[in-house]
């Protein structure tokens, strides 16, 4: 018999469950063998010492009413704090902080709503912001802007959109024309290089 | 040693996304930096060589245009939203009179007082000039502002495909 079968037969034997073969092959196993024999030992302790007296088992009824004595006991007081607190240390709720956390500065960076508006610098009625991470936006703003003949004008610009809704442009927009353009700073650049050669040369 | 290590791990994760995201931060404003400066730098060079403008003058104009844009932006969000809530409410399954009556007439509010903030900006820099330099800034402004804004909508169609939304004219 090899020594995890001894271990595991050796409560059964030491309360005298075991067949006379099972219980003598036990026997001859625990002579020869020095850590199935320590075993033995303890556990025979263990048992002597409860049946001696020196331990008792609760009556029955303890264990019936053991499980709902133990939640009253978590919900009362500290064994529920520290059943919190170890919770609250878990792995699972380290990650799960962590994916909050990288959620909300994700959202900080990249708000739903455009962000506040930078401005340009020279031109006073440009407004211009960045959208997502490559592609900043040019938002642009006419306010009450009288309108002259111009041989560079351009209609595109002159339909606006309301989200997806369109309204007329007479109708919701007399002073103020909004619109916004995704473009990208070699884009601006190239426009820059266009203005530069219309007013300088 | 799992729980360390499981810790160890998420605060690691978090430090070095905030990390990127800070870098993503500083290269979005280093980028804004970079055109508002290259436009502050064609607008001088304009103004000084084909307007007339003196460099000191252009500074205080500068200046000036700086110190209404930064009271306009305020209100340049506000009416952007105003209208973000006039299209919703006429959204709406059943169109609510008083509430459109409410939109409108802030909007009516918010109109006023950019018409006069503009009105504000051009008096000030009007005192710095004469009527006739006055007269070809003014001339300018709008040239230049409008040509851009015809610029950047130029290629309009296909940034209007990026934005998803129906172009109906």
């Amino acid at each position: 018999m090899k020594c995890n079968t001894v271990k595991k037969k050796i409560p059964g034997y030491l309360l005298g469950e075991l067949s006379e073969i099972e219980a003598k092959s036990v026997e001859k196993h625990t002579e020869s063998c020095p850590e199935c024999s320590g075993e033995l030992k303890r556990l025979r302790e263990t048992v002597e010492a409860i049946s001696s007296g020196g331990m008792k088992f609760p009556p029955e009824y303890y264990f019936e009413r053991f499980p709902s004595r133990v939640m009253e006991r978590l919900k009362k007081g500290n064994g529920g704090e520290v059943t919190e607190k170890r919770r609250l240390l878990s792995p699972a709720w380290a990650v799960g902080a962590a994916a909050v956390i990288l959620s909300a500065v994700f959202f900080l960076v990249n708000p739903i709503k455009p962000p506040d508006t930078s401005e340009t610098g020279g031109a006073n009625i440009i407004e211009v912001y960045e959208n997502g991470l490559t592609d900043p936006i040019i938002e642009v703003s006419e306010a009450n802007e009288a309108y002259g003949d111009d041989p560079y004008d351009t209609s595109s610009y002159a339909a606006d959109y309301l989200d997806d809704y369109y309204i007329e442009e007479e109708t919701v927009n007399t002073y103020t024309y909004t619109e916004r353009y995704y473009i990208t700073e070699e884009e601006f650049e190239e426009i820059l290089k266009i203005l530069k050669k219309r007013f300088l040369s | 040693m799992k729980k360390l290590t499981a810790v160890i791990i998420s605060l690691l994760i978090v430090l070095s996304a905030l990390a990127v995201f800070a870098q993503e931060i500083e290269d979005r404003k280093a980028k804004r930096d970079r055109i508002a400066t290259k436009v502050e730098e064609l607008r001088k060079e304009i103004l000084i060589s084909k307007v007339g403008l003196t460099e000191s003058e252009v500074s205080e104009i500068t200046a000036i245009n700086k110190k209404y844009r930064e009271k306009r932006r305020s209100l340049f969000k506000e009416r952007f939203e105003n209208r973000r809530a006039l299209s919703k409410a006429l959204r709406e399954e059943t169109v609510n009179e008083s509430e459109l009556k409410s939109i409108l007439n802030k909007r009516s509010s918010l109109d006023d007082k950019m018409t006069s903030l503009k009105r504000q900006e051009e008096k000030e820099i009007s005192k710095l000039l004469t009527t006739e330099q006055f007269a070809r800034y003014i001339v300018f402004n709008e040239r230049f502002n409008r040509q851009m804004r015809g610029l950047v909508a130029g290629t309009g169609t296909n940034r209007v495909k990026r934005d998803n939304r129906t172009n109906v004219k």
